[in-house]
């Protein structure tokens, strides 16, 4: 017998003409906790939808306890106790907690009928260990992201599953909730529950796995102890060279205040947030996930106005009431979601570049398309976009070049004030390098640069200046040379009461 | 990457003119229709179609319907729909003929007549742009509330009093060779050309069309957009309405017109718009509008009940979308490989 | 755990509370014009006037569902009004439960057609169904051959499937009544159910939990089919008068009782109880114009005007949930 409960061996997946998993390797010992890593496009997500039967490989073997296993449906993989927690969630939003939880093995009576009394009593008895403040009986869309995994989480434990496997759970969630999480995937590991917990956070890893796997651009590159590798060492696994410096020099002169945010506030998401921003400066907006910052953004942008305060604009008081009037005065937003909020992956890259201000390339009335695909060559080449060529469509680009997409459209306009809302999100480590000098860059020439981010060593080593939210209200203000990771922690999650911050 | 900087990269796009993809595109797949259409007419009844009259009398009898055609391909290009155009149509008729029954004159009458329309495109854009209303809801609904308003005024009768160019639009022929009507429909034709493919509005369209969001967060001011299309769609079927009380020499009732709605529709995606927004041109449903036009009147001629036509319809409709969803998603193939290589190339 | 609210919470907060109201209103302006409405002839028969839009109205609901839409209903509704009629008049000896089945199967044949084009060959739905809308609104012409048939052609034993009746309901209530519950259980209680909800509200997380997309439209979609052409059945019998143009436009009436009813036109939402008020409102909506003297024409204008209305309420009611849950929030900030 194998002392793996799941081994996979050679596995190979390919779409088309991609490759997408290239002879991997994996081992699954019983009742551990081993964290999968790698940077996006390692081939990750497809690895556990081999693993659960959405996707079959071309070639490879699966053992389940030493037996091998194909499986041609989630439903085989469910049955033999392999259940998987997508990073997308992958609820039903318009139907109960209760019906999400029991998809697929409803509880029905000899004629098949739902019985939808007993389903809501056991789905409760699933659901009251892990949360207490979640109702059944409520549309999954109700429900924040943090308690749907919960749902998903209690999905899986109503089917017995054996393996775990759960990719990013942490992505969007809050330390408190990320605390949370640990705890009850700890208790299920202590329960006898094998897990994989795939994961871009080293924190996670640290905190919960016995072991780790790195993939690299669709192949295997190892497994270790956890306790017997550097930070260094996995960071060189998972990007294939040394990160020398990670954050690069700043050259940028900080001048002038352009834009002054006073005492604005918006029902329902932040209150009295206040702050400027200067010339060649780079402010960072941080704080836990749900603070507020993404929302002060979309106001000063105008996709939500404030209901209160002013906003002063190279000294004079202006008015944002929609994304216009910001372009108009020159403020620019590189939103949180390049998918949705960013791109029209079905439209060329150079008419994605000239969107936000088509004007210039008007010439009597007609769109002059010769000299639109010029000047998004020349900003595109700038930022050192990769592409094929500048009417391919950004959808057959990496993220990080999506990315600078984004930063071409903002650049083609006559802005002054940047403002960046998580601008790495989903980026390769190595990419978010080029995407830092292009910040770096912007501020010497000039820009004003707010950025939103999460992750606390990117703040550090990129603001000039920073600001904390916490539940929607301004929590303090810190200059990195003397802040510590744990002070601005300690302001995020109110640990000791701040000044001005209660109120 | 660092060790990649100051290597420029050449991102000069051929856009050179291609024979092969240019012969391959919907549009000319469309031309090739029509040619044998006419190759069939032909064949059937030579001595029709070599008869001079008729080839005039084919394209005129599809010309009612153009002007909905043309204003319903910028609706579908925002990926909304509007089924209250043939209703807006007759309610631009009746403010027209009430006023030439008032003693209003001919010119202020037509324009009546027009406004009426762009109110009514107004109102279908003021509830799906601002109010947020699904717009199948909002047009099934008002489609029935104009149709009704005009059902409450004019009852069973029937307007008669209108200007007399409306039947010359559509039955005269320039120097008794080309048909007026024509020539006003690709005038008109020419203009949304310009508008959807060469301005900026077009590509604004394409944008929301696409993708709204990103619409809105590169300053586009997608209600107002809507609310626009909506009211050019309302002025086209007021237009229309010229094209149809002509048509129908010179009078008008409140049973008229329906289905009208559904030809548009149906000929907008024959010409290769997608109903999901964002996709198509132009073009297409121009020479689209012209095979229906042979289409019906071929069979017309063939002796078969305009009943039976619409089976052909229905079945023209579904096997070019079958065509076109075929074509998508092997061009979808294509570029996936593209974008492969272009990753490929990217990792070295 | 609190998850008991207050009664009037509950009952303010349900969807179909606003659709209540206004049928409360309706209900109380019509006592005050027309008080003979409340006959229960009168009542009765205002139902059974409108039974072919609750029937169609169920059809659409199980398309509406997946996030789909059939807009040939009412052609179907014509093709198989024709079928069973000109067969029926040909043979007049046959018995007549016969042709309920025929026209169930020649409806699910319809719907089948239409399942296969939008489920597998992956058509829009609104394109594919306009496209057959005209093929069946030409086949029935091309069996009926333009002909109209008068009561004196159809059998009584045909006619007494809709008008009999029993227990002082005709026979077009009683189906009409089995439907609603048999369609309102079938998409609550059952596996087939579920899975058009599951559709509708993702199919991407469907794709996941293994339900497969294709499957769950062509059912939906035939079933519809076949609930259309007993419509149509019913229609020719309760009527005693068929003609290939009936029904024409129906769909949107069927569509907009649904939507009323609160069915989300992107599916995923949307149940059997609310439909059925909708129904309920819509008939007694044009029953009332239909009594008031030289109203009749109104009743376009007024069915369009109530569905923007009552459409528009629901966005409000939407917005205004919106804002407390706004500023229920910002008393945590």
């Amino acid at each position: 017998m194998s002392d793996y409960i799941l081994e996979l061996q050679d596995v190979v997946k390919t779409f088309g003409g991609v490759t997408a998993l290239n002879g991997v390797h994996f081992q699954l010992k019983k009742g551990e906790i081993h964290a999968l890593m790698g940077e996006n496009g390692a081939g990750k997500s497809t690895f556990i939808k081999v693993i659960t039967g959405v996707h079959r490989p071309n070639s490879g073997r699966m053992l389940l306890e030493g037996k091998e296993v194909t499986f041609k449906s989630t439903d085989e993989s469910a049955r033999m106790g392999i259940a998987a927690i997508y990073q997308h969630v992958t609820a039903f939003p318009d139907l109960s907690v209760t019906e999400n939880i029991f998809m697929g093995q409803e509880i029905k009576n000899g004629l098949g009928i739902y019985k939808w009394g007993e389903m809501q009593k056991k789905a409760r008895e699933l659901i009251e260990p892990l949360s207490r403040d979640i109702d059944v009986t409520k549309a999954m869309s109700t429900l924040s992201v943090a308690q749907q995994q919960l749902v998903e989480i209690a999905k899986a434990l109503s089917r017995n599953a054996r393996i775990l496997i759960m990719d990013e759970p942490t992505a969007s969630l809050s330390k408190n909730e990320c605390e949370q999480l640990y705890q009850i995937t700890e208790h299920l590991r202590d329960e006898g529950v094998s897990i994989i917990f795939i994961t871009h956070k080293f924190e996670d890893m640290y905190r919960l796995a016995s072991r780790v796997t790195v993939f690299r651009d669709a192949k295997y590159i190892g497994n270790w102890d956890v306790d017997k590798i550097s930070n260094k060492d996995l960071i060189n696994a998972m990007v294939g060279r040394e990160l020398t410096a990670m954050y690069p020099e700043k050259t940028a002169k900080i001048g002038d205040v352009i834009m002054e945010i006073n005492n604005i506030s918006k029902e329902g998401y932040f209150k009295n947030i206040s702050f400027e921003v200067r010339k060649g400066e780079i402010l960072a907006l941080t704080g836990l996930v749900g603070a507020g910052r993404t929302e002060v953004c979309q106001s000063i942008f105008g996709i939500m106005p404030p209901d209160t305060g002013s906003i002063r604009f190279e000294g004079r008081e202006v008015e944002i009431k929609s994304p216009i009037d910001a372009l108009k005065l020159g403020i620019g937003l590189l939103p949180e979601d390049r998918q949705t909020q960013g791109l029209i992956n079905e439209l060329p890259i150079y008419q994605n570049v000239s969107s936000a201000d088509m004007s210039k390339f008007i010439k009597g009335g007609v769109i002059d398309t010769k000299e639109e695909q010029r000047s998004a060559i020349e900003l595109c080449q700038k930022i050192q976009l990769k592409a094929s060529d500048i009417s391919a469509p950004p959808s057959s680009l990496s993220g990080g070049n999506q990315q600078k997409v984004v930063f071409a459209k903002l650049l083609n306009c006559r802005l002054k004030v940047l403002i960046l809302d998580e601008p790495t999100k989903g980026i390769d480590v190595g990419a978010k390098y080029s995407i830092y000098e292009i910040m770096n860059e912007l501020a010497a020439s000039g820009y004003a640069i707010i950025m939103v981010s999460s992750e606390m060593p990117e703040v550090l080593g990129m603001a000039d200046r920073i600001v904390v939210l916490r539940t929607g209200r301004k929590a303090g203000e810190f200059d990195p040379h003397e802040a510590t990771q744990e002070q601005i922690l300690n302001a995020s999650l109110q640990v000791k009461s701040e000044g001005g911050a209660k109120e | 990457m660092a060790e990649n900087q100051g290597n420029v990269r050449d991102l000069t796009a051929d856009e050179g003119f291609k024979l092969g993809s240019f012969l391959k595109s919907w549009e000319m797949v469309l031309v090739y229709i029509l040619i044998v259409v006419n190759i069939t007419l032909m064949a059937v009844r030579p001595d029709l179609y070599f008869t001079s009259g008729t080839l005039q009398s084919i394209i005129q009898s599809g010309m009612d319907v153009s002007p909905l055609v043309l204003g319903m391909v910028l609706v579908l290009m925002l990926g909304d729909i509007d089924v209250s155009c043939a209703s807006v149509m007759i309610f631009a008729s009746m403010c027209t003929g009430l006023s030439m029954d008032q003693g209003i004159p001919m010119i202020p009458s037509v324009i009546i007549g027009l406004l009426g329309g762009v109110f009514c495109g107004f109102i279908n854009g003021l509830l799906v742009a601002y109010v947020g209303m699904p717009a199948v809801i909002v047009t099934i609904a008002s489609s029935m509330l104009f149709r009704g308003i005009v059902e409450i005024i004019l009852n069973v009768n029937s307007l008669k009093n209108f200007p007399a160019f409306y039947v010359n639009i559509s039955w005269d022929n320039l120097g008794g060779v080309f048909p007026l009507s024509l020539l006003i429909f690709l005038i008109m034709g020419a203009f949304f050309v310009y508008l959807l493919q060469k301005s900026r509005f077009g590509r604004k369209l394409y944008i929301i069309g696409n993708n709204a969001t990103c619409g809105q967060y590169s300053g586009i001011d997608v209600k107002k957009t809507k609310l626009i299309v909506f009211m050019i769609m309302g002025l086209m079927s007021g237009i229309a309405s010229i094209f149809f009380v002509g048509r129908m020499g010179g009078s008008v009732s409140s049973s008229m017109g329906t289905g009208y709605e559904m030809n548009a529709i149906a000929t907008c995606v024959l010409g290769g718009v997608s109903t999901n927004g964002g996709k198509g041109k132009v073009y297409g449903p121009i020479i689209a509008t012209l095979i229906m036009a042979f289409l019906t009147y071929t069979l017309g001629l063939m002796n078969i009940d305009a009943n039976i036509r619409k089976i052909v319809t229905g079945i023209v409709l579904i096997i070019a979308i079958l065509i076109s969803n075929f074509r998508d998603a092997s061009d979808a193939r294509k570029k996936s490989l593209a974008a492969a290589s272009v990753r490929t190339q990217e990792a070295k | 755990m609190k998850n008991e609210k207050s009664f009037v919470s509950r009952l303010t907060g349900s969807r179909n509370f606003g659709l209540v109201v206004v049928l409360i209103i309706i209900i109380i302006i019509a006592a005050i014009i027309t008080p003979s409405i409340f006959k229960p002839n009168t009542f009765i028969g205002m139902i059974q006037n409108n039974a072919v839009y609750g029937l169609l109205a169920v059809a659409e609901m199980l398309v509406i569902i997946t996030g789909g839409i059939d807009i040939s209903i009412g052609a179907i509704l014509a093709f198989v009004g024709v079928v069973t009629t000109r067969y029926m008049s040909e043979n007049m000896d046959v018995p007549s439960f016969v042709w309920v089945l025929v026209a169930l199967a020649v409806g699910l044949l319809c719907g089948m057609v239409n399942g296969l084009l939008v489920g597998y060959l992956h058509i829009v739905p609104m394109i594919a169904t306009l496209g057959t809308m005209y093929i069946y609104r030409g086949m029935a012409f091309l069996v009926s051959q333009g002909k109209w048939w008068m009561p004196h052609q159809i059998t009584e034993s045909y006619q007494n499937w809709a008008v009999k009746k029993i227990a002082g309901l005709p026979g077009i209530i009683w189906i009409l009544i089995l439907m609603f519950i048999i369609f309102g259980f079938f998409l609550a209680y059952t596996t087939y159910g579920r899975r058009i909800y599951a559709i509708g509200t993702s199919r991407e997380s469907s794709a996941v939990a293994g339900i497969k997309d294709s499957v769950v439209i062509f059912r939906s979609m035939a079933l519809c089919g076949m609930l259309a052409g007993l419509a149509g059945m019913l229609y020719t019998a309760n009527y005693a008068t068929c003609v290939y143009t009936i029904g024409s436009s129906y769909e949107m009436t069927a569509i907009a009782i649904c939507v009323l009813g609160g069915v989300s036109i992107t599916g995923g939402r949307g149940r059997m109880d609310g439909v059925v008020i909708a129904f309920i409102l819509m008939s007694f909506i044009t029953q009332f114009i239909s009594l008031l003297p030289g109203l009749s024409v109104w009743s376009n204008a007024i069915q369009g005007a109530i569905i923007i209305g009552a459409v528009g309420l629901n966005f409000f009611t939407i917005h205004q949930a919106e804002k407390r849950a706004l500023k229920e929030r910002s008393e945590l900030i």
